[in-house]
């Protein structure tokens, strides 16, 4: 195991135990809840960031994926369906949606990609609003319960740590693995590995389905953690901020949407009470580290860590560019 | 060589050509950039494609490795038509090639690049539970095809430390270690140095003598040293096929390279 690998394992540790111990710090109520939305969030995030980062593919629609799965969850529970059905209801509905992203955007890249998840996104938000026989409209759907095992905001708050750790480290292993290698393969050069005799959409569907998987996970675990939901969880609103996130915590690193994620939930969520103009706030900073740090805060602080260690601090602002995020435009 | 990449390859027997051409053309809009090209491979055989700037060499590749379709004419590999058949099938049939722009995976290292490779579309490149293995049989090939172009000392450092020479040899050890049955080259002098350009020659002589190479090359040297048969193209169409002592001696081929064609 190298050295950088024992780091990062260490400082997981050392995160997941201070993730674990907040509840017993005196903690509120309220920042318990507060937390349990960053986690939330940073799942999250961590779905675009291993789409973006691996796969060079920029999702607009993630927001709405979550979304669904937890209208998924919200319908079931209004027919008074157990807590096993809302749950493979979450889930069969996150990932219906998912494949039709996927089958729908595989054969596309760059600016095409994501025009096309930006609008599967205004189509799930729109079936939201329209769709009230299913998903109420405008009033959504409320009173969704969790398992009673999770009643507690404590209990659930260290079930969504344990998610949290579950679904980084699951994406960590398919980063590193050879499909990993095989989309950033993607990401760099479609037209290799098509050469090399790569089916490259079948790769892209795949990179989709495990990211939107997630998502869907993710939209679970919103709906038992407000126990509402309505069209504003699908909103692009909701997809743009994730990008946000994975921007200010560092695109392709472990670490960066749980940052990303706290920074964002904290603005919009505790700033925004002393602040009215919270937005200006979060604008500002992400344009400040877009500018100063561009490889995002865990990314540059990682770069400067390993430069301080080979001993060449070059004592500028990081602004080189990240890998994925692709801005190339091939037409599909 | 093994066939991990291959699959349902069409009739083949001994002798029968590798690659046919017949009558290809291209046209982009009211440019005819490729004009009823044919040509035939026999295995182990090696050609060049030689011509000026402009003349189609490179869109005659693209035919060729399956990045254009044709708009007329026919390309058959190893008996089977690939006419409308896109680039993986090609390379699963076991067209191996390079990129005349250099396209590689720059953030990963040279030995990733070169496992990318070798993993192909086979299942091995759809294992997402498990992290890549530095000593698997996958990277043993990787090692063993940089160590064939001579780049096993790099295999740790990132593409984007190498020089243009050693892309261009890391090109070639990533085509070689899909165990190609016909290898395809697009310009892999252009921008080298002398000295780069004479360890590429080297590399491309050694390469063994049963792989039929197809070398588009602007550098008429390298193509007419490297070659069995070389033809010549000038605006989209064939001028001349021939050994390389014929092309070099022909009349015409001298008025496109030197720019001194008889007016009569």
């Amino acid at each position: 195991m190298t050295r950088d690998r024992k780091v990062g394992l260490g400082a997981m540790a050392l995160l997941l135990l201070a993730l674990a111990s907040y509840p017993y710090l005196g903690t509120s109520g309220y920042q318990v809840s507060i937390a349990s939305t960053v986690l939330i969030a940073a799942i999250l995030a961590s779905t675009v960031n291993f789409l973006a980062a691996d796969g060079g593919m920029a999702s607009l629609g993630h927001g709405a994926i979550a979304g669904a799965a937890a209208y998924g969850a919200g319908w079931a529970s209004l027919q008074g369906h157990s807590m096993a059905t809302q749950i493979a209801l979450a889930m069969v509905v996150g990932i219906l949606v998912t494949t039709v992203y996927g089958v729908l955007s595989m054969r596309t890249n760059g600016i095409y990609f994501l025009m096309v998840t930006l609008a599967l996104g205004m189509v799930v938000f729109g079936l939201a609003y329209r769709l009230s026989s299913v998903t109420r409209g405008e009033n959504g759907i409320t009173g969704i319960e969790r398992p009673e095992v999770l009643a507690e905001p404590w209990a659930f708050y260290l079930f969504l740590v344990g998610c949290f750790a579950v679904t980084t480290a699951a994406l960590w292993v398919v980063s590193r693995s050879p499909f990993g290698a095989t989309l950033r393969g993607i990401r760099d050069s479609e037209s290799r590995m098509r050469s090399l005799g790569y089916y490259v959409p079948a790769y892209k569907l795949g990179a989709f389905m495990i990211s939107g998987t997630i998502a869907s996970l993710a939209g679970l675990l919103a709906v038992w953690h407000t126990h509402f939901v309505s069209p504003s969880a699908t909103e692009l609103g909701r997809s743009v901020l994730l990008i946000v996130m994975v921007l200010l915590g560092g695109l392709g690193t472990t670490l960066g949407p749980l940052v990303g994620a706290a920074i964002v939930i904290l603005v919009e969520n505790v700033v925004s009470n002393s602040v009215e103009r919270w937005p200006t706030v979060l604008g500002l900073i992400f344009i400040l580290t877009i500018l100063f740090a561009r490889a995002g805060l865990v990314g540059s602080a990682a770069k400067v860590l390993r430069r301080r260690r080979r001993g060449t601090d070059a004592g500028e602002p990081d602004t080189a560019e990240p890998a994925g995020l692709t801005t190339t435009t091939t037409i599909p | 060589m093994a066939a991990a990449v291959r699959t349902a390859p069409g009739p083949r027997g001994p002798g029968a050509p590798v690659l046919v051409a017949d009558a290809v053309g291209k046209r982009f809009g009211g440019v005819q950039a490729v004009d009823g090209i044919s040509l035939t491979m026999a295995p182990g055989e090696r050609i060049g494609v030689i011509g000026p700037n402009g003349a189609g060499k490179t869109t005659l590749f693209k035919l060729l490795a399956g990045d254009e379709l044709p708009t007329a004419g026919t390309v058959e590999l190893f008996g089977q038509d690939v006419t409308r058949v896109g680039t993986a099938r090609r390379a699963r049939l076991g067209l191996g090639r390079t990129f005349q722009v250099s396209n590689l995976f720059r953030d990963m290292t040279v030995l990733d690049n070169v496992r990318v490779a070798a993993r192909g579309g086979t299942p091995r490149a759809r294992v997402f539970w498990r992290p890549q293995r530095p000593k698997d049989e996958i990277s043993q090939r990787a090692l063993a095809s940089l160590e064939s172009v001579g780049l096993s000392r790099r295999a740790q450092d990132t593409v984007a430390d190498l020089s243009h020479g050693e892309q261009r040899q890391l090109e070639i050890a990533m085509a070689l270690v899909t165990e190609p049955e016909i290898l395809l080259l697009d310009e892999p002098a252009a921008g080298l140095s002398a000295v780069e350009r004479s360890t590429l020659r080297r590399l491309i002589e050694e390469l063994p003598r049963t792989l039929p190479i197809l070398l588009i090359e602007h550098d008429m040297s390298l193509a007419l040293g490297l070659t069995d048969r070389v033809m010549c193209m000038e605006n989209g169409r064939h001028v001349v096929t021939g050994t390389p002592q014929e092309v070099r001696d022909n009349e015409t081929v001298k008025a496109i390279y030197l720019g001194r064609r008889d007016k009569k």
